[in-house]
């Protein structure tokens, strides 16, 4: 189930003990650090926190059911998993080291399959209960998007249509022209996020599988711009796409392309009348930078966090008052992540954003 | 307790069987029980088990041989054994995990320490079947409910 590297702290006053113990680990691609004593192990948690602690019981000055009960204090560390490490001679300790907040224990000198299985099993235990929390927090911001963000525009477009079937708007008047235009657009948005909720929902947890490849960026960022270019032309924005042709980039299409097409809808979003998108290109030692750059509103300083943030919901509305779900920068993040590559967002104040990916060139 | 969690106890002697599963029933679990292999692998035809704990030294068929019959079996590949050894002995450890032991505790154990690696076990266990579960729920209720959303799309987008 686990499939990343995961970090290891042991910590023991006994420096041939960490020796022996930090190999054994480290020959199974654990990423190991090592402490001496309880309080250098608790200041090394507030740089790293690992996903489990081995706690020698038997140490001068803080003994490791001390270190345990301030660890189990903490709300940060307390979902860590610790096990003691005892002398055989320690073992009527054993229930103190239970009721201070470890999971299990293991006695010295122990057997080398028996410090993995329970580690293993430790390790797995704690990635599974994250894993079920994350599930839990993406279920009810799916529940919140869609009360929010697809009931009240289906409410919108119902009512409307329920006027105009009861005749209360002529239907050959100039305002029916205009009604008709905003339950078109209300229409075309609810379903682009709905696109986007289904997209983000297929493609969370582990079993995304990406097919990265070489991929022409300026054939994918054409696209993007094809697609989008009545959103654009309704509002007389003008995109420019300065990326050669020649540009490639080795990722997942899909996804790149859930990027891109996000960021220039966003652009197109934030950018009031009259106003230019341009799409630059570089080239940076392994990474080539795609910029999206726009002459639009640009994001509120208090607020860039809050958009990259699952566990926020903050959404906010375009220029001529677009729907949007607070969603596309989540997934855009999660996507560019994927696929190794970086995201960064420039803002200066009154000139609008700029958003910079940077993908590898190579695998 | 959510759900009930079914613990098989497996041991020769009596009284063990009665301390354990005592201390078991206590802490919520449902318990069944066995004097010996033959006796417990009758049992998990029958009963729905998500937890054994299996001693080692039984006369006739030892614990070993219960677990491999177990692990070779479909039904039961998947159920966590826990084993219960009579001393330290470090051989019978090994061999436990090799032959696809999740976990060990040397008699005589003290409440705390069963009490810890049981539950780890049936967590373990339980999360396992969590999702499982899950995958399978995704793919039919949450896609038929996301599916019903998109078909609502639909209607009104004749393009979609």
């Amino acid at each position: 189930m686990t499939t990343q590297t995961q970090h290891i702290l042991v910590v023991d006053d006994n420096l041939e003990n960490l020796r022996v113990t930090a190999s054994i680990l480290k020959e199974h691609n654990y990423l190991i650090s090592l402490a001496q004593d309880g309080p250098s192990a608790l200041k090394q948690l507030k740089s790293e926190k690992p996903s489990i602690i081995l706690l020698d019981v038997m140490m001068p000055g803080m003994n490791g059911f001390e270190v345990c009960k301030k660890i189990m204090e903490n709300t940060e560390w307390q979902d860590i998993p610790v096990i003691f490490l005892t002398a055989k001679t320690e073992t009527d300790d054993l229930v103190e080291g239970f009721n201070s907040g470890g999971v299990d224990y293991i006695t010295k000198p122990f057997n080398k399959d028996e410090l993995l299985i329970r580690v293993n099993n430790h390790l797995e235990l704690a990635d599974a209960k994250k894993q079920i929390i994350k599930l839990n927090k993406n279920r009810d911001k799916l529940y919140s998007i869609i009360a929010h963000d697809i009931r009240s525009p289906f409410a919108g477009i119902i009512q409307t249509l329920e006027a105009i079937s009861g005749g209360f708007i002529d239907t050959n008047s100039d305002e029916f022209t205009e009604i008709f235009q905003l339950l078109k657009q209300r229409t075309l948005e609810t379903s682009a996020l709905l696109n986007n909720l289904l997209e983000w929902t297929k493609r969370q947890g582990d079993s995304i599988t990406l097919a990265p490849g070489i991929v022409k960026i300026y054939t994918l960022l054409a696209e993007c711009v094809q697609l989008l270019k009545a959103n654009a032309e309704s509002k007389n924005i003008s995109i420019k796409l300065n990326v050669p042709k020649e540009g490639i980039a080795f990722c997942d299409e899909v996804t790149i392309h859930t990027v891109f097409g996000n960021l220039i809808s966003n652009a197109i979003k934030f950018t009031p009348t009259d106003g230019h998108i341009e799409i630059g290109y570089d080239v940076n030692a392994n990474y080539i930078e795609i910029s999206v750059i726009d002459t639009g509103i640009g994001i509120p300083e208090d607020i860039i966090d809050k958009i990259f943030t699952k566990d926020e919901h903050y959404t906010s509305r375009g220029t001529i008052n677009e729907q949007g779900s607070g969603l596309g920068l989540i997934m855009v993040k999660d996507f560019v992540n994927k696929n190794k590559g970086k995201l960064k967002v420039e803002r200066t104040p009154g000139k609008g954003t700029k958003i910079v990916i940077s993908l590898p060139i190579e695998e | 307790m959510e759900e009930d969690i079914n613990i098989l106890i497996v041991d020769d002697n009596q009284e063990n069987l009665k301390v354990v599963s005592n201390f078991l029933k206590d802490k919520g679990y449902n318990i069944a029980l066995s004097l010996d292999g033959p006796g417990a692998l009758k049992i998990l035809e029958t009963d729905k088990i998500d937890l054994i704990l299996l001693d080692i030294m039984m006369p006739g068929m030892n614990g070993f041989e219960v677990c491999e019959k177990i692990r070779s079996n479909e039904n039961t590949i998947d159920i966590p054994i826990i084993f219960l050894t009579a001393k330290n002995d470090t051989d019978d450890v090994v061999k436990g995990f090799q032959i696809g032991g999740v976990d060990y505790i040397t008699k005589p154990f003290k409440k705390e320490e069963l009490y810890a690696r049981v539950s780890t076990h049936v967590q373990l266990k339980r999360i396992r079947d969590w999702f499982r579960n899950e995958a399978e729920r995704n793919l039919n209720s949450k896609y038929a409910f996301m599916r019903n959303l998109l078909d609502m799309g639909k209607i009104i987008d004749p393009n979609e």
